[in-house]
């Protein structure tokens, strides 16, 4: 992966993770598997990258992260985190912000 | 369990940040690790994880995104400080004895047993005429779980004499005690002595035996009381035996 492509993704994740909890509450391990399947591998995050992100989204407030013990399951409990109102809102900013800038670069590249 | 908490353990080794974000860190990696350990077999869930301080170089990168100097810095800061905090701390003597080295400690930072040999062993488990260590086995051996000719530990296995909260040997002084001799709160011996004593010879409080001293009191006769108890079931045993357990009822505490 070349360190432009790194940085573009740097540039995306947040939106990505949000995006993805803005559907449903998610731990750590289905959040990296769900950004894999749904990128076909181009989002195929490693967890030294993954969590930080999350740490950053939740001291800003945008995320919030619980354990729950499912019933069924042997193991510890799962670190769920869910998408808060702030974050929701944040969301649609960084979407809008996210398509302006698209629309620009196509501008720019279609010339 | 054991395996994801000592990689886990490497990886935040390798990771310079305060305390809070370290436990963020362990707790969302264990947990992660559990969950991908139920469906793959964890060895293949390590080995695809890699190198646990390269784990720890993306976790860095990410925390001190754009932070790349004092990044560095802190780098240089941590490798000089890992010299001195290496996974496994190893001291062997130069001098030996029949090839094996006088003192040998051993001790490893992660949980993983490390085995020092020597006359004198420290380790988590060591062998040596005088062992020390979680495990130790020798002629001496003193630590939690105690296998020797004289074993001292939390559980002791002594062939000739054993002392710890259970104590098992030719001669047993502990919690529970088990042994030809056995002498403690609760034992069971050819001669059985203590609180709770179930043996040929019994004497305590709760005894039973075939030959029985109940003590509700220790009076000046109990000693002699007791030496004649031990000859009359054992008329074999030389004086010093009879005269080492009968001393010792004297310091029996009454019911």
């Amino acid at each position: 992966m070349t360190e432009v492509s790194k940085q573009l993704k740097k540039g995306v994740i947040e939106i990505l993770i949000l995006s993805l909890l803005s559907e449903e509450k998610m731990y750590g391990y289905q959040l990296i598997q769900e950004l894999d399947t749904r990128s076909n591998g181009v989002f195929r995050m490693k967890e030294g990258t993954l969590y930080p992100v999350l740490y950053r989204l939740e001291d800003s407030g945008y995320i919030e992260s619980f354990w729950e013990q499912e019933p069924d399951r042997r193991s510890i409990p799962r670190k769920y985190y869910m998408i808060t109102d702030e974050g929701t809102k944040a969301l649609g900013n960084m979407k809008q912000e996210l398509e302006t800038l698209i629309y620009a670069i196509r501008l720019v590249l279609d010339q | 369990m054991k395996k994801i908490n000592r990689y886990v353990n490497e990886v935040l080794s390798c990771i310079i940040a305060d305390s809070k974000t370290k436990e963020r860190i362990r707790k969302d990696l264990v947990s992660q690790l559990s969950e991908a350990a139920h469906t793959e077999d964890i060895d293949s869930v390590l080995a695809r994880m890699g190198d646990p301080k390269e784990v720890a170089r993306e976790f860095m990168d990410s925390i001190y995104e754009n932070k790349g100097e004092l990044l560095n810095e802190l780098l240089s800061d941590i490798s000089e400080h890992m010299k001195y905090l290496k996974p496994t701390y190893e001291y062997k003597s130069k001098t030996t004895i029949f090839g094996i080295p006088l003192v040998h400690i051993k001790l490893n930072r992660y949980g993983r047993p490390a085995v020092a040999k020597g006359i004198i062993a420290i380790g988590t488990v060591s062998l040596g005429v005088i062992s020390l260590g979680i495990m130790p086995i020798g002629i001496i051996s003193v630590g939690f779980m105690a296998f020797g000719i004289f074993a001292l530990g939390a559980m002791a296995l002594g062939l000739l004499l054993a002392l710890g909260g259970l104590a098992v040997g030719a001669v047993a002084f502990g919690g529970v005690a088990m042994g030809l001799g056995a002498i403690g709160g609760v034992c069971l011996g050819k001669i059985a002595i203590g609180g709770v004593a179930s043996g040929t010879v019994a004497i305590g409080n709760e005894i039973d035996g075939e030959y029985m001293l109940r003590i509700s009191q220790v009076t000046p006769e109990t000693s002699a009381q007791a030496a004649a108890l031990i000859r009359a079931a054992f008329p074999e045993l030389p004086d010093w035996i009879v005269d080492l357990f009968s001393g010792i009822v004297r310091y029996l505490p009454g019911s």
